[in-house]
């Protein structure tokens, strides 16, 4: 053993069998870090250093839209972003207000969401708890895996062939409303689905072995337990039938005020992406400063669904973990 | 062994820290070349940590660190002139559950050469079957050589994981734990495998199975809570351990 | 007792998909038959360019190619940098960092494809006009280009596949990032064990044994770009006409139906040939899905994971 390594040993030696050694602040410790990414000594060292800097920017080209938009939205459609806009009915020649369209879209989601959410929640119920695994599970997983990739224009053109014109239902919240609810399906039923299985099966047996029976257990122990998560994708499916716009073009028909009846054209509804499209085809130029303003109230709307549900998504995960 | 370098691979007061928490302390150690060393201890006692340290496969681990060294061939593997590249291909690892690559059998054992830049198939396919003789498996999988390495048995694909191991020529050979996931006859032949292997090969093998490292080892390194209690000629150890708390892991009282 | 009929309430919902699925079908079928019937229509309008409804010629051929170029110019753009970023988040990211890049791409997800449409409308569309046609048509490096050929207002397949991609990109970098993740660490260790570099693991080990998943998400986005609606029909032109270069107008599936549909509705031909584009696009998203089924368990079972 040379008398280095015995120099070495005396220091280890004391720091090793006292406290362990103090950690090293974050900042020294970041800088190490890329002290070390970038310490480069043979090509394949180089040529790693390289991909992993082309990677980086990759990820930062695909973020960058994001950005763009946010910004593009924020610094035009800000201004008109006022208490007005979301109080008042739209007035001669579209000025005025949203009141309509936000209105609108909340009786549409509501429509939607109490046709859609029950259906695919009892559905996503029965696969998981009563069907066993095989050919009935398939079929349906495989129908709503169909289900979410069809196109939203056809579901528009199939709300308007099936609801409004041969149930002979017209256009209005009804049809725009269940047109949206066939949209949610899918995604409400596979996240239930999903968080049905995440449940323990420890927690049914602690059930049934106090005699209690399936559907005793499925509905106050499995379904409670797996509350957060199918609130998760419920979350998620009304954020997303909130932005849809071709589904509603030929059946929830338009309206400057709120809708005064559930048939007939009375009950024809207005909803803000369809405000959003109306405003951007018209060559007013105040309409396309509006339509930017009622983007960027969508966009807030729908981004905060959608962080309630991730962050709903994350604190159960991390309580199951 | 004339040299000062008399052992390929020698620890000298390596201490590891997983954040605040030490997990091995003060070990000083010499592994004997061309023979297999049985790192034993009870489960926690730092054996795994040990053996990736030597092969800096804990680098990679955020709140990692160590003080000490380590010398391969005399040099040190953390020292600021080392390949940790190069250290990898000259230290070969079997893991403790096979890992085979998802892809056929003769590309896993393509994959190490051709990162250390054989690309010709003709140099790598004498490498292939090289390997897979020196791993026993030759045999069994010579006909089917571009099946999907996954659907080998257990133990098929754990002689895989040292056949891919031993494509780049490696003079160490890391092992941990690589017979506990295996069924006993599986466990048996690969036993065998490394008392052959430890001829060309310098072995250190990581076990909780005492019998088993009395079997096929000839050094033994005993662990315990992370310091390195014992390291003798197994025979010696087997026979009569000189510490009471290597005495009571050899005779299942801790363990 | 109680669980017999609380099974038989359950079976309606459960079958709620595929009867609608069933229903969807059925009604296109049913509202597209007479284009198919009629002497000037049949089968072949798929292959038939002309599509002019006062001359009760309704040739669907255009629409399938400017859906076939739009799509093929997003997933050009959306597969090689959504795979990049996966990459990076998967493999090479801080952990902090990724849960803050992994909240973007969510929420990229979600903004809804009107948004998109307008924000390439206002910004994209006056750019790719003002300032990136002429750039590349007086840059000799790329003015010869026949791509870049002819004079253009900016809605054009170029704007149309850009937004695609962009739109495409976190369902790519989604889907992706959790194939990768899914990945087994053994893989990543046993690989690094043999010196290999880390960039040399993600892109020979972790990203081919995620191919299936991969190759899942690609074709996914493939169903969800030819199905895009308004974002496309914002900023593609709705021109009749084959587009020769990038800068050209198109004219889409989803666009025409968005379009004439409204003004359809009265004239059975024309409202018929309209329900046929849809059946047509229905048939592509259902077969994207069932490919992408398909794909999955193909890699499975060729990397021997099943």
């Amino acid at each position: 053993m040379s008398s280095d390594s015995c120099a070495t040993s005396g220091t280890a030696n004391e720091t090793a069998s006292s406290a362990p050694e103090p950690e090293i602040g974050p900042t020294r410790r970041s800088l190490l870090w890329l002290k070390s990414q970038l310490l480069v000594k043979t090509r394949r060292e180089a040529k790693d250093l390289l991909l992993k800097i082309l990677f980086a920017i990759t990820t930062l080209i695909v973020i960058l839209p994001f950005f763009l938009i946010v910004i593009q939205l924020a610094v035009t459609g800000l201004s008109g972003l006022t208490l007005d806009l979301f109080t008042t009915f739209p007035g001669a020649s579209l000025t005025g207000g949203i009141r309509n369209a936000i209105v609108g879209t909340i009786l549409l989601v509501l429509v939607a969401g109490g046709v859609g959410i029950p259906l695919s929640v009892l559905g996503a119920v029965y696969i998981s708890e009563y069907s066993p695994p095989g050919r009935i599970r398939s079929t349906v997983e495989f129908a709503s895996d169909v289900l979410a990739g069809i196109p939203s224009i056809v579901f528009g053109a199939f709300g308007f062939a099936f609801i409004v014109v041969f149930l002979n239902v017209g256009m209005g919240l009804v049809s725009g409303g269940l047109t949206l609810a066939f949209m949610m399906m899918p995604t409400v039923l596979r996240t239930t689905q999903e968080a049905l299985r995440q449940v323990p099966v420890s927690l049914r047996e602690a059930s049934f072995a106090l005699g209690a029976t399936k559907w005793t257990t499925t509905w106050r122990v499995t379904i409670r337990a797996a509350f957060p998560g199918i609130v998760t994708g419920v979350l998620l499916a009304i954020g997303r039938v909130m932005g849809e716009t071709a589904p509603l073009i030929f059946t929830s028909g338009n309206s400057l005020t709120t809708p005064t009846s559930i048939l007939g054209p009375a009950s024809w509804v207005a909803s803000l992406p369809f405000t959003i499209w109306a405003y951007v085809s018209d060559p007013r130029p105040y309409l396309q400063v509006k339509a930017q303003s009622t983007a960027l109230a969508l966009l807030v709307m729908v981004l905060a669904v959608d962080v309630v549900a991730n962050y709903i998504s994350r604190k159960v995960t991390r309580r199951l973990v | 062994m004339m040299t000062a370098r008399t052992h390929q691979i020698e620890v000298y007061d390596l201490s590891t820290w997983f954040g605040p928490k030490a997990v091995l302390k003060n070990i000083t150690c010499h592994f004997s070349d061309n023979a297999v060393t049985a790192i034993m201890g009870p489960s926690g006692c730092g054996k795994s940590t040990f053996l990736r340290t030597i092969n800096r496969l804990n680098d990679m681990i955020g709140n990692f660190r160590m003080k000490g060294k380590i010398l391969l061939e005399g040099e040190d593997i953390y020292g600021p002139q080392a390949n940790v590249y190069e250290l990898r291909r000259k230290i070969g690892m079997v893991f403790q559950r096979p890992n085979p690559f998802p892809m056929s059998i003769r590309d896993n054992v393509k994959y190490g050469p051709r990162l250390h830049g054989v690309k010709d198939d003709n140099e790598l396919d004498p490498i292939v079957e090289k390997s897979l003789k020196r791993a026993a498996l030759w045999d069994e999988v010579k006909d089917g050589l571009d099946e999907p390495a996954p659907n080998l048995s257990g133990g098929q694909q754990q002689r895989l994981c040292i056949a891919r191991a031993l494509s780049v020529d490696p003079p160490v050979l890391l092992m941990d734990e690589p017979v506990s996931s295996l069924d006993p006859i599986s466990a048996q032949k690969i036993e065998n495998l490394i008392v052959e292997l430890k001829k060309d090969y310098t072995i250190i093998m990581v076990t909780h199975n005492v019998q088993q490292a009395f079997r096929v080892s000839d050094q033994a390194a005993f662990l315990y809570l992370g310091e390195l209690i014992e390291f003798d000629k197994t025979r010696r150890i087997a026979e009569a351990p000189a510490d009471e708390r290597t005495e009571a892991f050899i005779t299942g009282r801790i363990g | 007792m109680q669980d017999a009929v609380g099974k038989f309430v359950l079976l309606v919902p459960a079958f709620a998909g595929s009867a609608l699925i069933i229903l969807i079908l059925t009604f296109l079928w049913y509202e597209a038959t007479p284009i198919f019937l009629a002497p000037q229509g049949g089968p072949s309008i798929v292959i038939q360019p002309i599509w002019d409804p006062n001359r009760d010629l309704y040739g669907i051929a255009l629409f399938i190619l400017g859906s076939f170029i739009c799509t093929f110019l997003a997933i050009a753009m959306a597969v090689p940098l959504g795979i990049g970023a996966a990459v990076f988040l998967s493999e090479f990211c801080p952990p902090r960092i990724r849960t803050s890049l992994r909240m973007i791409v969510e929420m990229m997800a979600a903004i809804p494809s009107i948004v998109y449409g307008l924000w390439a409308y206002i910004v994209m569309v006056p750019w790719i006009k003002n300032s990136f046609a002429p750039a590349v048509q007086s840059n000799p490096l790329t003015a010869w280009m026949p791509w870049f050929q002819g004079s253009t207002n900016g809605l054009s397949v170029l704007a149309g596949g850009t937004i695609l991609a962009i739109m495409l990109l976190p369902t790519v970098v989604a889907v992706s990032d959790d194939a990768l993740r899914s990945v087994p660490s053994s893989y990543r260790e046993a690989s690094l064990a043999l010196g290999a570099t880390k960039t040399e693991t993600a892109v020979k080990i972790v990203v081919s044994a995620a191919i299936p998943g991969i190759g899942a998400a690609i074709v996914l986005s493939l169903g969800r770009a030819v199905g895009e609606t308004m974002a496309v029909l914002m900023v593609t032109g709705n021109s009749l006409q084959i587009p020769f270069t990038l800068l050209d107008p198109a004219y889409v599936m989803t666009s025409i139906i968005t379009n004439q549909l409204g003004y359809a509705f009265v004239f059975p031909l024309w409202r018929s040939a309209l329900f046929a584009v849809a059946f047509v696009l229905l048939m592509m998203s259902v077969s994207f899905t069932v490919i992408a089924k398909w794909f999955v368990k193909w890699g499975m079972k060729t990397r021997g994971l099943v």
